[in-house]
């Protein structure tokens, strides 16, 4: 306790020279008055200077100032002068008068200032703590918390600096925070560790050397240490350091960093619980939607097998009479929905491959109007009797794509058209220079996408609400497929409004960096 | 018709559509020899030496390809590859190993029908002009005057254009492979630069539109994606 000394010693000198100070200043005033003046007792002329000892410093001094005015005043002013007997019992009166007068003044005017010391240092801890638990509770998460809980426990307590270190086993804590980044927090070493529940209920620091080489030279600063835990479970610690001359933390200081390791302690194991519980709801969810789309794949497939397995029984069935044209019109009723399954199983193959990552496209330069082109020419008879628009300037660049890729992307665009247009609305197809990237987009005049809806339809089986009521279905893939493929070559997918009135779906394309091949002159 | 007595081999392990696809054939009055897998395959087309051969590249025992290159040493008869879809590469292996066509499974009767058609057609009725001249509809190429037409209108082509044309029209109706065309056009060197392709087909399709405006040949050149182009044989 040298260090807890040193301050003492300090503040006592202090004190003494306090009361010195105002004993000589009063003993003058006393000697002007009393002895030129020619007031016959100018003793309570003390009771000033004891009373304003005891605003400085508190009773002690003052009950002291009180001793030193009984006897300076003995010693100077009642003859016999200049020694301490008194002649006068009326003079023994003064005395003990100023004595006990002086003390009381003291003792009661310190105590007045110790009380108004103490709240002022219960209100500082009050606020203190208030910044903490308002730090924790505008935060959402501890973590957003800790930086400025401990930059705010490092000034309210007299640390040089606080940090919070997590893990079991102290020794191998994680640092998560710290007041003052520019130093590294110190690791193991010896320190003082905060022990609840002692004989007297109060907390108290346990000086705590771990084994090891032990330092022989003086700790340049004192560690401690308070563990954060929630019930029994250690999470880490709270930990603080200043200069070892400040000697231990006050009761204050202690509860003050008592009570933020506290609400630390919780407020991280509250944000594990929640974290669970998202990853919980996640995993749930995931479920849920995995649920949905296997309901949703196995009603699409088992619709069109149902009307296979009911027609093709009835063609088998000897005991049917039919007629050769009621067969044949049965024959292709399997035959569209045996395409119609085809047509789903080829999206589903195609979405596996895009989310199983199998999908390893090629890049080549192509130009826009060949991928267009060609894709059009492949669903031209199912787009007719549509008016088709073309509109693919020649000097667009080219843009660097899989081939296969491409052309299903725009296959899969121009299906979607088909599927969910009546077949007398106009169809564009246009293509844009767009920075590094050529815009294409595929449109119609039919009854769009409810605005909604535009952001879902890229999602995997989602089909538009409205639609399901009028038989116009798709598979819910074909757009999906259309975005992972786009993605996969470094592309993008947009929806909007048509200005013809009905959907337009863009997909943008990275411009190749390669120019096309030289051309030589005419045969 | 003659066509309706050419001889067929199916060659197709899977029994339900063997058994299915050969009794529409034999119902349009082709001959037809099933295989299930590629031995029963090659002793048939030793004993049979069939027209035509419809062949499923995923077999038990010797594969698509090892019957392809057998028939390939011996005949230029035209086979049809049966492919499953997202097979690209094993059908661009098929093609370059000679196959004349293929067909994406699973597909309706009427393709299959359009396509044996089509393949029996170039062997059958092979018109040879007596100049050496290729012809399809409206568009003809005399390699004698290096000179390609549309109609009456002269189509100006660069030399890697005209040569393209010329490779395209010789295997009018088959799928000629990127690889294939970039070898006879610009050698062996370029066979990856597949890129090439689309340009010069771009710049062709123009040319070609410019000289055909009623739009006759606007389908002529089919691109099949990652695999190759064809003229359409049957214009």
């Amino acid at each position: 306790m040298t260090l807890r000394g040193e301050i003492g010693w300090h503040a006592l000198g202090t004190s003494v020279a306090i009361v010195a100070a105002s004993l000589a200043i009063t003993t003058v005033a006393v000697y002007l008055v009393q002895d030129l003046g020619g007031v016959a007792d100018a003793s309570m002329l003390y009771l000033l200077a004891v009373a304003l000892v005891a605003y400085l410093r508190g009773s002690w001094a003052a009950v002291a100032t009180a001793i030193g005015a009984f006897l300076t005043y003995n010693f100077l002013f009642l003859p016999p002068r200049f020694t301490f007997l008194v002649a006068d019992p009326q003079h023994i009166l003064t005395l003990i008068l100023l004595l006990t007068v002086g003390a009381g003044i003291g003792r009661l005017t310190g105590l007045q200032r110790d009380q108004a010391e103490r709240s002022e240092r219960r209100e500082h801890e009050a606020l203190a703590l208030f910044g903490v638990s308002r730090a924790i509770t505008s935060a959402k998460r501890m973590e957003d918390a800790i930086p400025i809980l401990v930059t705010g426990l490092a000034a309210d307590t007299r640390m040089d600096r606080v940090w919070i270190g997590l893990g079991q086993i102290w020794a191998q804590e994680q640092v998560v925070a710290t007041s003052d980044p520019t130093v590294e927090a110190p690791g193991s070493g010896p320190h003082s560790i905060l022990r609840q529940g002692t004989a007297d209920g109060q907390p108290t620091w346990v000086r705590l050397s771990p084994p090891g080489p032990k330092g022989t030279t003086r700790e340049s600063l004192a560690l401690y240490r308070l563990e954060l835990a929630d019930g029994s479970e250690k999470i880490g610690s709270l930990w603080a350091a200043r200069d070892p001359r400040l000697g231990l933390p006050t009761h204050e200081e202690t509860r003050l960093l008592a009570a933020a390791a506290d609400q630390i302690g919780q407020g991280i194991m509250r944000d594990r619980l929640s974290e669970q519980a998202t990853e919980l709801e996640v995993a749930r969810r995931s479920e849920e939607l995995k649920a949905a789309l296997l309901d949703s794949v196995s009603h699409d497939l088992r619709t069109p097998l149902s009307t296979i397995r009911a027609t093709a029984g009835s063609l088998a069935d000897a005991s049917l009479e039919l007629a050769d044209e009621k067969r044949r019109a049965m024959a292709r009723e399997i035959d569209a929905e045996a395409e119609r399954l085809a047509v789903l199983v080829g999206g589903l193959l195609d979405m596996s491959r895009v989310e199983g990552g199998a999908l390893r496209p090629t890049s080549e330069p192509m130009p826009v109007s060949e991928i267009v082109e060609a894709a059009v020419q492949r669903a031209r008879s199912a787009l007719a009797p549509r008016p088709l628009v073309l509109n693919v300037p020649d000097g667009l660049p080219a843009v660097t794509v899989d081939p296969v890729l491409a052309s299903q992307v725009v296959d899969n665009l121009l299906e979607n058209v088909v599927r969910h247009t009546a077949p007398e609305v106009r169809v564009r197809v246009s293509a844009t220079a767009d920075g590094g990237a050529v815009r294409l987009r595929v449109e119609d005049g039919g009854e769009g996408v409810p605005a909604d809806s535009l952001p879902h339809i890229f999602e995997k089986f989602y089909r538009v609400p409205a639609r399901r009521e009028t038989g116009r279905q798709g598979t819910g893939l074909g757009l999906a497929v259309v975005k992972g493929m786009a993605e996969a070559m470094g592309g993008s997918v947009d929806a909007s409004r048509s200005e013809l009135g009905g959907l337009a779906v863009d997909v943008t394309l990275p411009v190749a960096v390669e120019p096309p091949p030289d051309d030589e002159g005419l045969v | 018709m003659t066509e309706r007595r050419a001889s067929i081999l199916l060659v197709e392990d899977d029994d339900g559509t063997r058994r299915a696809v050969a009794s529409n054939l034999e119902g349009h009055g082709y001959g037809v020899r099933a295989a299930a897998d590629g031995e029963e395959a090659l002793v048939l087309w030793e004993l049979r030496r069939p027209d035509l051969i419809l062949l499923d590249l995923g077999l038990p025992g010797i594969d698509g390809i090892g019957v392809l290159r057998r028939v390939r040493r011996d005949a230029t008869t035209p086979v049809i590859i049966l492919s499953a879809r997202g097979e690209e590469r094993d059908k661009v292996e098929a093609l370059d190993e000679g196959a004349d066509d293929y067909l994406a499974k699973p597909f309706g009767m009427a393709e299959l029908h359009a396509r044996v058609r089509a393949a029996l057609r170039r062997t059958l009725v092979r018109d040879i002009d007596p100049t050496g001249a290729l012809q399809i509809g409206t568009l003809r190429l005399d390699p004698d005057r290096r000179l390609v037409t549309v109609g009456d209108v002269e189509v100006r082509l660069t030399p890697r254009e005209y040569e393209l044309v010329k490779v395209l029209l010789a295997n009018a109706g088959r799928v000629v492979t990127r690889g294939r065309l970039l070898r006879a056009v610009w050698g062996t060197a370029y066979a990856e630069e597949g890129h090439y392709l689309h340009v010069y087909v771009g710049q062709i399709r123009r040319k070609l539109a410019a000289a055909d405006p009623d739009g006759a040949l606007a389908d002529l050149f089919v691109a099949e994606p990652g695999v190759g182009y064809r003229i359409r044989g049957d214009s």
